[in-house]
């Protein structure tokens, strides 16, 4: 049985990550992978693949709140959702291959710039 | 919807999904950019779309996990549980609040997102 403390934190990175998701519409994977290595001492790898049997639990409760209010284009969602599926495995297994320390941080560049475009928009 | 935004649709929809892959970040801050500037949806339906688009990804990658036996399933089911009531306060934000404000806040929080990325490169 884990303890009280675990618990509550468990439950308290779970309220903050769905807020957040259903907020901004992401998993909410930013919040809940260094969480589970920070707060609770997981090694990286179980706290990814923990993260995501969590967010899977998040998305299916955001897209059915949305759903409610008539909000999810489903058409779209499977044109982006699909592909995304195949990217993901390829993705996974260029991970293996290349340096990450760069890409990382092109990819926060990219990112930054994307947020950019969204204040101008 | 034109053959142009179908194909840049499909070509950053797999780039969402390969740099989840790569970088373990959720496809959504790449599927909310893609469909409110490419496909053109509205902010707030651009989020909703993003969750219901990652659900096939989630989906795989955590019977991926499951099968490499690195998901703790207590621990994922307790977080996902409480999840539940933050969408639950999450959504009635996201729909209560003004469009244009709604974006900027998406802004802030990719900016968080990128200071995230760098912060996990320190040191290597």
């Amino acid at each position: 049985m884990p303890s009280t403390r675990t618990l509550l934190l468990l439950a308290g990175i779970g309220v903050a990550s769905g807020f957040l998701s259903a907020l901004f519409g992401v998993g909410g994977g930013i919040i809940v992978v260094p969480a589970l290595v920070l707060l609770l001492r997981f090694d990286s790898k179980s706290a990814t693949a923990t993260s995501l049997a969590a967010i899977g639990i998040t998305a299916l409760a955001g897209t059915f709140s949305f759903t409610l209010f008539d909000h999810v284009h489903w058409d779209s969602a499977a044109l982006v959702g699909l592909p995304a599926l195949a990217g993901s495995i390829a993705g996974v297994r260029l991970q293996k291959l290349v340096s990450s320390t760069a890409l990382t941080r092109l990819f926060a560049l990219f990112v930054v710039i994307v947020a950019v475009v969204f204040f101008l928009e | 919807m034109s053959t142009t935004t179908i194909a840049l649709a499909l070509v950053l929809g797999f780039s969402a999904g390969a740099l989840s892959g790569l970088f373990g970040v959720g496809g959504g801050i790449l599927f909310v950019p893609t469909l409110a500037l490419v496909v053109g949806l509205s902010q707030l339906d651009a989020q909703a779309t993003s969750l219901a688009a990652m659900i096939p990804v989630v989906a795989f990658g955590a019977w991926q996990q499951q099968r490499a036996g690195n998901v703790r399933w207590k621990a994922g089911l307790a977080v996902g549980a409480a999840s539940i009531l933050g969408v639950v306060g999450g959504a009635a934000l996201a729909t209560s609040l003004d469009e244009d404000l709604l974006r900027n806040l998406f802004a802030v929080f990719l900016l968080f997102v990128a200071a995230q990325l760098l912060w996990s490169t320190r040191g290597r």
